[in-house]
């Protein structure tokens, strides 16, 4: 009976508040031909274009950043797992678990949503030093196969999902993840930059290659132009 | 055995060119699957040893595929994954002597290196037919959700893990265009037979943790056949 009436109370409620959504809507919207009328621009003033510049990279470079990987790894791992790094470690599994290769047992929260979103962020980290998407996902390949074959067997064996699906899964999530911060990033608006530098941190970071300066000239004779800048 | 020469000379003789060849590449999409589960176990009627199946499951499932390699002319080599879900019902086997009757949710993840040959001869203008296959390595998942056990396991949370050999053989077709950045559609069917080789019970209580309750060798309990219908792009 109580149950029955809050219910109806709830109806009520929903009802009214639709009517004064409703009542706003009218109110405020304007006509299509006053909202022509408006002088604004096609779109917003931005200070910066983001985007992704291909090159090609040196050896030197490559060892360069996968040694930067690794070493970050080693660093991230038992910050991110203190639990399982100090508790269930040891160089004796270390010993043991070199060299292994085994299906874990790990629940999909781990194996369908951490690895996957570190892959794809590590595969953002290669974008961001200018690789192309193939390299990325190799190189993203090559820092993820030393993590699970040199860093995680200090607690577990190396593992089949893991093996595949950080870079692989990673990489089409990182695509994913890739084309929406671009987007977001170039709308301009605040909103929008602060979404895509959160969703794509790696575009934050001294050695993004893809962050060009927009400058805008004009000529004084009527002529207009965008003058990009950016640093190799 | 004319007709077969004369076969053999027309399909060494259409030589397209292929766009996306001499690359590596990734694709990925989605996938649909019909599966039979087979148990086996000891008859306790037969006087022999032999496994023989006492149960079979049918149920569909679907999921998602990625394949990343590198493509020559007309040959694909790729480290392949497939992933399926699904529901079973009245499913009934043997873990070191507790067995388990129930319906829960099935899951087979299944990782490959895969060899696709690309058949030098296109009916299709704007497709080219390939076919391919490859030894598999699966995982597959049971967690019952409702089920009876001859062991004290009522009111647990925990899963039942297979992992499984096989292999994978399939045919498909994929979009013949310029470059891998049209994102050349594909379209595959593949026909895949796993054998368990070893079973887990996990406990899942806690999902941060790994609690293996456990382990037994499984050669053969547990067999499955699956077809499985995969579409996607490919990505880069």
């Amino acid at each position: 009976m109580v149950s029955n009436q809050a219910n109806q109370i709830k109806k009520q409620l929903m009802k009214y508040i639709l009517i004064l959504l409703f009542t706003i809507q009218f109110a405020s919207a304007l006509e299509p031909s006053q909202i022509d009328n408006i002088k604004q621009p096609e779109t917003r003033q931005k200070k910066y274009h983001y985007t992704y510049i291909d090159r090609d990279h040196t050896q030197r470079e490559n060892v360069m950043h996968a040694s930067i990987v690794y070493g970050i790894s080693w660093l991230v791992y038992p910050i991110s797992q203190p639990e399982t790094f100090f508790d269930e470690g040891s160089f004796r599994k270390y010993k043991d678990n070199f060299g292994k290769l085994v299906f874990d047992q790990d629940e999909p929260f781990w194996n369908w949503i951490v690895h996957p979103i570190s892959g794809s962020q590590l595969y953002l980290y290669y974008r961001a030093n200018g690789y192309n998407r193939i390299d990325s996902l190799t190189m993203s390949f090559i820092s993820s196969t030393l993590f699970e074959f040199t860093v995680e067997i200090y607690t577990e064996p190396a593992s089949i999902q893991d093996l595949y699906q950080t870079p692989i899964l990673g990489a089409v999530m990182g695509v994913g993840i890739e084309n929406l911060s671009m987007y977001l990033l170039n709308t301009g608006n605040m909103f929008g930059k602060v979404l895509g530098h959160l969703i794509n941190p790696m575009t934050l970071f001294w050695f993004y290659e893809g962050k060009m300066m927009l400058t805008p000239s004009y000529n004084g004779k009527g002529k207009v132009g965008l003058n990009f800048y950016m640093d190799f | 055995m004319k007709i077969y020469i004369l076969l053999f000379t027309f399909l060494i003789s259409c030589s397209d060119t292929f766009a996306v060849e001499n690359t590596m590449f990734l694709k990925a999409g989605i996938n649909t699957s019909v599966t039979k589960l087979g148990v086996f176990e000891k008859d306790e009627d037969d006087d022999d040893d032999d496994k023989e199946i006492q149960g079979e499951n049918y149920f569909g499932g679907f999921g998602f595929n990625t394949h990343f390699g590198y493509r020559w002319k007309r040959f694909e080599l790729t480290a392949s994954s497939s992933i399926s879900f699904g529901k079973v019902k009245d499913l009934a086997f043997k873990i070191n002597e507790n067995s388990f009757e129930g319906s829960g949710n099935y899951q087979n993840l299944m990782v490959s290196p895969n060899v696709r040959y690309f058949i030098p001869w296109s009916p299709l203008n704007t497709w080219r037919i390939s076919t391919g296959l490859g030894p598999i390595w699966s995982q597959q998942t049971i967690r019952l959700k409702e089920f009876t056990s001859s062991g004290d396991y009522a009111g647990k949370k925990f899963k039942l893990t297979y992992d499984s050999i096989g292999f994978g053989i399939g045919i498909g077709v994929e979009e013949h265009l310029k470059s891998k950045s049209l994102h050349p559609v594909y379209f595959s069917i593949t026909y895949v037979r796993l054998y368990s080789v070893k079973s887990y019970l996990v406990d899942t209580t806690d999902s941060t943790k790994t609690n293996i309750l456990s382990t037994s060798d499984a050669k053969n309990d547990v067999a499955s056949d699956t077809i499985t219908f995969s579409m996607g792009i490919i990505l880069f």
